[in-house]
């Protein structure tokens, strides 16, 4: 108290003013949670069906702005990039990069152009990358081939690219694994 | 013939009444309306709406667009099919619209009508685009990405690489590396430097 007194009167003025303005931005978070909260107690209601499950994405608007408020920020934001550790035995390694417009069809396999290994048929533009592993060129009878096998040839089904988001239900996963371990 | 001739001898005269001023004139803004006329006429042959009121532009490549960065993206800038199938250039326009007028026959005799049919062209109708571009030296790319203003540090290792080497040196255009930026590959197979990644046990059923 001392020191507000010691202050000027326009410093004075610049802490209450301050005081104001957070009650203020106090009161509207609290408005919002509580239309947020209202908000979650109606959506699930709309399409509820006694026979069905309740879906984990719940029907909702993209036009309502109170489901948008609850968007991730940026649900199209760029992957994870860099090394991206294994977090459990077998795991098929993460992609640290974007994969978008990368096709993986019948007619092209962008994966090969970077990650196919020197000595194996690949696109010639090929660029430095970690290579796919030689399992991936064996067949189902084990026998060595020149081709991606066709098992594996869909990459995106196993490595996946890994975004910012939070898990939609809780899960023990990882500490099963872990406790398994020795 | 004789009526043919009357024409002619008409067109052949001096003009009796009407004053030089009046056919001056009128000519000059006949030519305009005319001018206009076929340029307004040209332009909306030269927009989206047109391109996809065929329903073999809409349910296949402007399909395909629809999911790439070409088409949603963060800041909503976009191309739209003429941006990249039409020089902007007027002459190269004309001679590109002329090269078009055979889609017009293309859609009356049904030549892409189906999925099946789109599917089995697709590697001609791509081949005559990777073409066009790589013998303009990607002049549609190059209308939107201007290579003077690329930020290479901004860029991947990779892209910085071969955007500051090949592409500097003019040894390689846009196209040569970025195909299917927009659409649905074809079957690379034949392909210079796509070669044979599709294994065998995936392939086609004749």
């Amino acid at each position: 108290m001392n020191l507000l007194n010691s202050l000027t009167g326009w410093q004075q003025h610049l802490v209450s003013s301050l005081r104001e303005t957070t009650t203020r931005y106090r009161n509207a978070a609290a408005r919002l949670a509580a239309a947020l909260l209202l908000a979650s107690l109606y959506l699930p209601a709309v399409n509820a069906d006694p026979h069905q499950p309740e879906p984990l994405r719940k029907p909702a608007s993209i036009s309502d702005p109170a489901v948008v408020a609850s968007l991730p920020a940026k649900p199209m934001a760029e992957p994870k990039t860099g090394s991206l550790p294994r977090r459990h035995p077998q795991q098929p390694p993460l992609v640290p990069h974007s994969v978008r417009d990368h096709q993986i069809h019948l007619n092209a396999n962008h994966c090969l152009h970077c990650h196919a290994p020197a000595g194996k048929v690949s696109p010639a533009t090929r660029a430095p990358a970690p290579d796919i592993s030689l399992s991936h060129y064996v067949d189902r009878q084990g026998n060595p081939s020149e081709f991606l096998d066709g098992r594996r040839y869909f990459c995106l089904q196993c490595h996946v690219p890994l975004y910012r988001s939070e898990p939609l239900i809780e899960t023990d996963f990882l500490q099963s694994i872990q406790r398994e371990e020795p | 013939m004789s009526k043919l001739k009357i024409y002619w001898d008409l067109l052949r005269r001096p003009s009796s009444y009407l004053s030089m001023g009046l056919l001056t004139l009128g000519g000059f803004v006949a030519g305009i309306i005319f001018w206009g006329g076929f340029n307004t006429a040209m332009e909306a042959t030269n927009t989206e709406a047109f391109c996809i009121s065929c329903h073999e532009m809409e349910q296949n490549p402007f399909a395909e667009l629809q999911t790439t960065i070409h088409y949603t993206n963060r800041s909503g800038v976009r191309a739209t099919c003429p941006d990249c199938h039409v020089p902007h250039e007027w002459t190269h326009k004309v001679a590109r619209k002329m090269e078009a007028s055979k889609e017009v026959w293309g859609k009356i005799f049904g030549t892409i009508n189906t999925p099946e049919k789109y599917e089995a062209k697709r590697l001609e109708m791509a081949q005559r685009e990777w073409r066009r571009l790589q013998a303009n030296d990607s002049l549609e790319c190059r209308n939107c990405h201007d290579f003077g203003y690329m930020d290479f540090t901004k860029q991947s290792r990779l892209a910085a690489d071969m955007h500051s080497t090949v592409l500097v040196s003019g040894q390689a255009t846009c196209i040569d590396c970025h195909k299917g930026i927009a659409h649905t590959l074809p079957d690379m197979r034949g392909v210079h430097d796509w070669h044979l990644s599709t294994p065998p046990a995936l392939d086609r059923q004749p």
